[in-house]
């Protein structure tokens, strides 16, 4: 008797918990406040807020159906964001195809899991119609299900008067260099037409100050006193986080230290297995490199880097080997510099509790006398609003829609508009801040960083595992460094464990291009 | 009589005519039964064991998806040579080990302290099986935020004057692995207290009167009384937890995703899901999944032969 009231206790208990967690479940789903992820904007009261199509198309193709657009990260969330530009394009050319239905489906998550998933989906062909993507890893790039838009390219863009839709691509269709694979330009997309840098280092003014550090540095060893100095004064000199959403920010810092050291490897490298030699290194003839040894673990430059990140991770932020925890040391006063990309910058412009003066600057180089590489440029790409047509999309019947919508934001009179509202108006390489952002001082101080120095012709290499084996894989980088950093490893340990991650790599590569004909290099 | 005792003593075998007969006989009979059980068959079959075989065969393949190379063993060998495996297996035991002392212990404790409780009795057991209800992400995602720099336990340590034990708790070699362990802490809600209080209510109480009229204090009859009479509870426990500690990766990926360091909270399910997630190499995934499934599978085979034995015994 007393066996079956336990049971049945048991059973009640178990009711009432499954009671409540439908009840808490319920309780979960409240109407969203912000766009859900599938959500179709309502396309006509958009493109009434996005004013009239900026451009008509000569063409008389009268355009149905409906285009579903994968988003990076939701594109209607934030008016100052600038991708929101894209969005408004995108429903002004909605708009102007009444038969058009545009939905979008938001790619959400971090950076590398927003790789991961393009990466994933173009594989298992289960992409949107349209793939909106920022800094485009060569990696990538898979001309086997990217539509390749070279032949487009040579025929006029119905909403330009330009002779070929290449045209009417800014500097020259510097842009284009990192899509095209192989003579197949896979990406096409909202192109920044000027010299704008997409990283730079935020400083906070008011510990500067305090800690007597009276001038930015300007040099390495510059850098270096003046964290001491911060350090000294209780505050957190660098935000370097090595782990979790941000641990790429570790990655790019890492290229940038390298891209100073190897320029032997990227000459020995450069133009080989029948490459361009255009001073950037494809990940073919980065496969190639490790092949013939050029690019090992050993090499004097990466020794370096592995050296100089250790030395310098004594001025990280406490707790960087872990992911970040909510809450921006930088907005909140404890740390003294803070490596950003451009695209957050309205993050911190918009913030009312950022009470301290602040601006932005370039690391300076390693060496002294000479000027940093640039880790990204807008007009070179990597702050574009890339978008890539899946070859599904021409199985489904919808290329000439998607390649209209392509040929609608690239058109000379969208990138102006898209120009014309970003948050720094574009402008020729060269140019002074103080006229790209006149009578400003502080919005001058807040952007110098990405501006000065010039990034056109000075861009890192891109011999680096970020671009040549891909985003979502540098996690594993970045935890041999860690290693080292915290003292599990000694360098000679963490140099065998990146020698063996670069083979690796490689030769998975090598795996998925049998066109290559590696044996025979 | 049993198929097995059957043919164990010799049934005569029948002429094929008559045999064909008693199978239709039994089609007609449980058709209705076998087409019932069809779909949840067919849906296994799609999901469970196609997958696993599909896995199996691709642990010998480079496959990202795209494309399918025979690489034969080569992703066993890269498997066993990986000093991460090691180090992954050897993180997962330290983790199945702490978790096997921890359902033998709090959960039971809390379980027969609200079980002698006289007041109050209905009101501590919804204390601690309320807890149900918060998902398991949400705790880890909370116990995240405890281990902070400026996370709760920091806090609590600066409060008490102990500043210099402060540290990133889950950045720290040392610490990590021991933080995602004692996520949960005191573990003593959910769903083993509840087995562990429906087992001690179950214990009929003439045996404990009988136990008292002997003289047996609270403490004696607790150990030698209840303790055994529990023990294939604990055992289900012991053997659940087992299992599921093998192949849980959750705490992990969502605190560390394995580091500090390649290896600092690393198991074997995080090491295949990022081997397949990030990397899309799910030949090697396939290949980490597969020597996962073996070991599960010699575990659930060993529970089950523990289990006949404990039955035989009781």
């Amino acid at each position: 008797m007393k066996q079956s009231i336990a049971w049945r206790n048991l059973a009640l208990w178990l009711c009432i918990g499954v009671l409540a967690l439908t009840v808490s479940a319920c309780g979960m789903v409240t109407p969203p406040t912000e766009p859900p992820t599938n959500a179709e904007p309502p396309a006509t009261t958009e493109a009434a807020a996005a004013g009239a199509p900026v451009a008509t198309s000569s063409s008389d193709k009268v355009l149905s159906g409906e285009l579903v657009i994968n988003t990076w990260n939701d594109i209607t969330a934030d008016p100052a964001h600038p991708s929101y530009v894209l969005h408004e394009l995108i429903q002004q050319w909605a708009a102007s195809h009444p038969d058009v239905t545009v939905t979008y489906q938001p790619m959400l998550g971090t950076v590398p899991e927003r790789f991961g998933y393009i990466s994933t989906n173009l594989r298992s062909q289960t992409l949107a119609d349209v793939v909106m993507q920022y800094f485009p890893s060569p990696a990538q790039l898979d001309g086997d299900l990217q539509y390749d838009f070279s032949a487009d390219l040579d025929q006029p863009n119905p909403y330009s008067d330009n002779a070929t839709w290449r045209e009417d691509f800014p500097l020259n269709g510097v842009a284009l260099r990192d899509v095209t694979v192989d003579g197949k330009v896979l990406m096409v997309g909202s192109t920044y037409s000027g010299d704008l840098g997409d990283t730079a280092v935020l400083y906070n003014k008011d510990i500067l100050k305090q800690a007597g550090v009276e001038e930015l540095p300007r040099t390495w060893s510059e850098f270096y006193a003046a964290m001491d100095k911060i350090k000294a004064a209780g505050y957190e000199p660098f935000y370097m986080p090595t782990a979790g959403a941000d641990g790429y920010i570790f990655t790019w810092y890492t290229v940038l230290l390298s891209g100073q050291l190897m320029d032997d490897v990227v000459a020995q490298c450069d133009g080989q297995v029948g490459e361009e030699q255009d001073g950037v290194i494809s990940q073919k003839e980065a496969i190639w490199c490790i092949e013939k040894g050029y690019w090992n673990a050993r090499h004097p430059g990466v020794v370096q880097t592995f050296e100089e990140m250790k030395k310098w991770s004594q001025y990280f932020h406490e707790g960087y080997l872990a992911p970040s925890a909510p809450g921006n040391l930088f907005a909140q006063g404890k740390v003294a510099f803070l490596p950003t990309v451009r695209l957050t910058m309205a993050v911190y412009e918009n913030d009312p509790n950022l009470t301290f003066e602040w601006g932005s600057f370039y690391l300076p180089a390693l060496k002294d006398g000479e000027t940093s590489p640039r880790l990204g440029n807008s007009g070179a790409g990597q702050g574009s609003q890339y978008l890539f047509i899946p070859n599904t999309t021409v199985d489904k019947g919808k290329l000439d829609l998607a390649r209209d919508l392509l040929q609608y934001v690239t058109s000379p009179a969208a990138m102006e508009y898209w120009c014309a509202n970003q948050p720094i108006p574009c402008f020729a390489p060269g140019t002074p801040i103080e006229e790209i952002i006149p009578g400003d001082p502080v919005k001058q101080e807040r952007y110098r960083g990405f501006i000065e120095p010039p990034t056109i012709d000075n861009m890192v290499a891109r011999l680096d595992a970020n671009d040549v084996f891909g985003p979502a894989i540098v996690v594993q980088e970045n935890q041999i460094l860690q290693d080292y950093l915290a003292g599990n490893a000694d360098l000679e340990q963490t140099l065998d464990a990146y020698q063996a991650f670069l083979e690796q790599q490689a030769s998975n590569i090598l795996l998925q291009h049998p066109e290559w004909n590696a044996d025979s290099w | 009589m049993r198929q097995s005792e059957r043919s164990a003593v010799g049934e005569p075998s029948f002429p094929y005519g008559q045999r064909r007969a008693g199978i239709m006989q039994g089609v007609r009979r449980y058709g209705l039964f076998y087409l019932l059980l069809a779909p949840t068959f067919l849906f296994a079959i799609a999901f469970y064991y196609y997958p696993l075989l599909s896995g199996i065969y691709h642990s010998f393949t480079y496959w990202d998806i795209k494309r399918t190379v025979w690489v034969g063993l080569d992703n066993y060998a890269r498997l066993f040579a990986d000093p991460a495996t090691a180090a992954a297996w050897r993180n997962m035991a330290l983790i199945v080990g702490s978790q096997m002392i921890v359902v033998l212990t709090f959960p039971l404790l809390g379980a027969a302290l609200v079980h002698h409780v006289r007041r109050g009795q209905y009101w501590w057991r919804v204390a601690f099986v309320l807890p149900i209800v918060v998902p398991a992400t949400v705790i880890v995602f909370v116990w995240r935020w405890f281990y902070g720099v400026d996370g709760g336990i920091n806090y609590l340590l600066r409060l008490v004057g102990m500043e210099e034990l402060t540290r990133a708790w889950l950045g720290d070699p040392a610490t990590a692995l021991w933080a995602i362990i004692f996520v949960g802490f005191p573990w003593v809600a959910g769903l083993n207290f509840l087995i562990y209080l429906a087992a001690l209510q179950s214990i009929p109480e003439e045996v404990l009167d009988a136990a008292r009229v002997d003289g047996a204090t609270a403490l004696r009859t607790f150990f030698q009384i209840e303790l055994p009479m529990i023990r294939p509870q604990m055992s289900l426990l012991l053997m659940l937890t087992i299992i599921y500690y093998l192949r849980s990766f959750d705490a992990p990926l969502i605190m560390t995703n394995g580091g500090p360091g390649t290896t600092g909270t690393l198991v074997p399910g995080l090491q295949m899901y990022r081997s397949i997630r990030d990397e899309l190499d799910l030949g090697y995934g396939s290949a980490i999944g597969t020597l996962l499934f073996g070991v599960l599978l010699a575990v659930s085979l060993l529970n089950l032969a523990i289990r006949q034995r404990l039955e035989k015994t009781v």
